[in-house]
């Protein structure tokens, strides 16, 4: 009953945000006319009488990016409860573990020397991203197999650092007429330039990746009791890690590879969600992505209506999340860092 | 149930972590389903590693492992966690989980690739919560449990897992006084009552007269005595394995006691 109520107000949470995203903005867009046009384009009526452009700003630029910022939202708060559970840490998430910066440099490499080639972007997050998710992981590995939780973070630090510092000497090389201004803007992390187009592939990859992720998600309880303990349950550990590690670097790679790196979000929301719904993983794997989503919907609402012009949406995202850290931490201090 | 059935059978068992430095060093050893083991040695006899081993977690040794007749390399991790539960020491909690979630986890290795538990499961995990005496903190976090009331839910747990052998590593050595001899008595009494296997390691030979009917000495890799407790444990092998001078006595009840005098 709890779980249905939770899930419904999570809906109603939802619809209520998309409908203020699409009247929101510096061309305001009355939220009866946002239903007109909806509706008439839906049923495929005559449209109503409308201001001049209403129709084109509300379905070719709102709608395609509110879509965008919904997928990559739930992409990024079910990827950091998953990236928790698997590495038993409550202080990882895709951006801790470097996996977003490995990624952008992939996408970056591949917007660089192939630019002309369909989906060698999104190819190249995703080889980004394993290569980073690997070497934070070897490194963090110590000789007995153990792999400390603190050890693990700073790791990601490391490996993060080394592929930002990557990506600066990509925009070194870079055609600064031509491919450094959209690499800088692309960098920070921003929703501004999405159309339908840039939606493919990114709407079937990360629904095709948190399926699994929420069908299978009661299998993090057991890999969240650590290696050893998972093995006497019977799983097979090392395959499952996997498993999970292929799907949270192909969802974030994808994301990043079309709308570049956004923080925070995946190590703020789990933290969330199991507030709201306790630990297990069962609940908190889809309720991650329904908060990522709506929390990111705000937050690219208040990028792009804050200011005349436009913040990218991942400084508004660290400026949230970051104060939210430092509170969590505060909070729990010394027993996660042993 | 076949009363003579081999339900675990070690043939010259040979591990090693490192090469050059064996920790078992040819262990011959065979357990009928129904017994109740002890395994008794100093620490780094080997006990754990052992534990290990029969738990699938170490693959990488010498020799022959059968479980219920079948080798144990050709099992997988959740066949053999069908055997098999072992009760770890002790387990660290992380994600605060309900005792009630924490016990369901037993049932992963009966579920199938798509499984996720149902009402059967929530039967089982009910029931061995309520054999284990954990029912009445089944909506409680584990991790705001007592010692002894975790070493129950981890008891719970393994016998959500159905197996026919039961084996606890060391499952008194955190607890106090009342609660070691609370958690010994009921695996005891749970193992007949499912007719399980049991197979433990303990510290106190004390422990291992009342507890077990039949106690294996380990001693640097190797089993160095095997039989009833009664007539294996003695004042000369307390001395020569355990470097203890212990003499032997008779309780009120009739029943041997061993009493440590000094190290040796």
């Amino acid at each position: 009953m709890r779980r249905l109520g939770i899930f419904l107000i999570c809906c109603a949470i939802l619809i209520i945000a998309v409908v203020l995203s699409l009247n929101l903005g510096n061309f305001r867009i009355p939220v009866a006319q946002v239903f007109r046009i909806m509706s008439a384009k839906l049923c495929n009526t005559a449209m109503p009488e409308i201001e001049r452009y209403q129709d084109v700003v509300l379905l070719s630029l709102r709608l395609p990016r509110i879509i965008m910022v919904l997928l990559i939202g739930a992409s990024l708060g079910i990827s950091g409860a998953v990236s928790q559970g698997i590495f038993r840490n409550p202080l990882v998430s895709p951006f801790i573990l470097g996996i977003s910066s490995g990624a952008s440099f992939g996408a970056g490499v591949a917007m660089i020397f192939f630019s002309g080639l369909p989906f060698m972007v999104d190819l190249g997050a995703a080889i980004g991203g394993f290569g980073a998710v690997l070497a934070a992981f070897l490194i963090a590995r110590s000789p007995g197999g153990f792999t400390p939780r603190l050890s693990l973070v700073l790791s990601g630090v490391i490996v993060s650092s080394f592929f930002t510092s990557m990506v600066g000497i990509l925009k070194y090389l870079a055609d600064s007429e031509s491919q450094l201004p959209a690499l800088t803007f692309w960098m920070m992390g921003s929703f501004a330039s999405v159309d339908w187009a840039s939606l493919n592939p990114v709407i079937y990859i990360i629904p095709l990746c948190m399926l699994p992720m929420v069908i299978f998600s009661w299998y993090l309880n057991i890999l969240s009791l650590g290696d050893r303990e998972a093995m006497l349950l019977g799983m097979n550990v090392e395959r499952w890690k996997m498993f999970f590690i292929a799907l949270v670097v192909i969802a974030i790679g994808s994301g990043v590879a079309r709308c570049g790196v956004i923080g925070w979000v995946g190590l703020v929301i789990p933290h969330i969600a199991r507030a709201i719904c306790g630990p297990n993983h069962r609940d908190v794997v889809p309720l991650s992505a329904f908060l990522g989503a709506i929390f990111l919907l705000i937050a690219d609402n208040l990028a792009r209506s804050a200011t005349s012009g436009e913040i990218p949406v991942g400084i508004v995202t660290a400026i949230i999340g970051t104060p939210f850290f430092v509170y969590f931490l505060r909070k729990r201090e010394v027993a996660l860092w042993n | 149930m076949e009363l003579n059935r081999m339900a675990i059978c070690l043939e010259d068992l040979h591990f090693s972590y490192i090469s050059d430095q064996p920790v078992l060093k040819g262990i011959n050893l065979s357990i009928k389903v129904g017994e109740k083991v002890a395994v008794l040695g100093r620490n780094g006899a080997g006990k754990t590693t052992l534990f290990s081993i029969l738990s699938g977690i170490n693959h990488d040794y010498q020799g022959k492992v059968t479980l219920a007749g079948r080798e144990l390399k050709q099992m997988s991790r959740s066949e053999i966690a069908q055997q098999v539960a072992l009760v770890p020491q002790k387990h660290e909690p992380l994600f605060p989980y309900l005792t009630r979630d924490f016990i369901m986890m037993g049932r992963f290795c009966s579920m199938g690739l798509f499984g996720s538990p149902g009402s059967e499961d929530l039967r089982i995990v009910e029931e061995a919560a309520i054999e284990t005496g954990a029912a009445r903190f089944l909506d409680r976090p584990y991790s705001t449990l007592s010692g002894g009331e975790m070493q129950l839910v981890l008891i719970a747990r393994a016998l959500a897992q159905q197996s026919e052998i039961l084996v606890l590593d060391e499952p008194n050595t955190h607890l106090d006084y009342r609660n070691r001899f609370l958690v010994l008595d009921m695996v005891r009494k749970l193992a007949e009552a499912r007719q399980m296997t049991l197979v433990m390691s303990l510290h106190d030979p004390n422990d291992v007269i009342q507890f077990a009917e039949r106690v294996v000495v380990m001693h640097d890799g190797r089993i160095v005595a095997d039989g009833r407790p009664v007539e294996v444990i003695d004042e000369a092998l307390l001395a020569e394995y355990f470097g203890i001078r212990a003499v032997a006595m008779k309780n009120a009840a009739g029943n041997l006691i061993f009493k440590a005098v000094e190290a040796l």
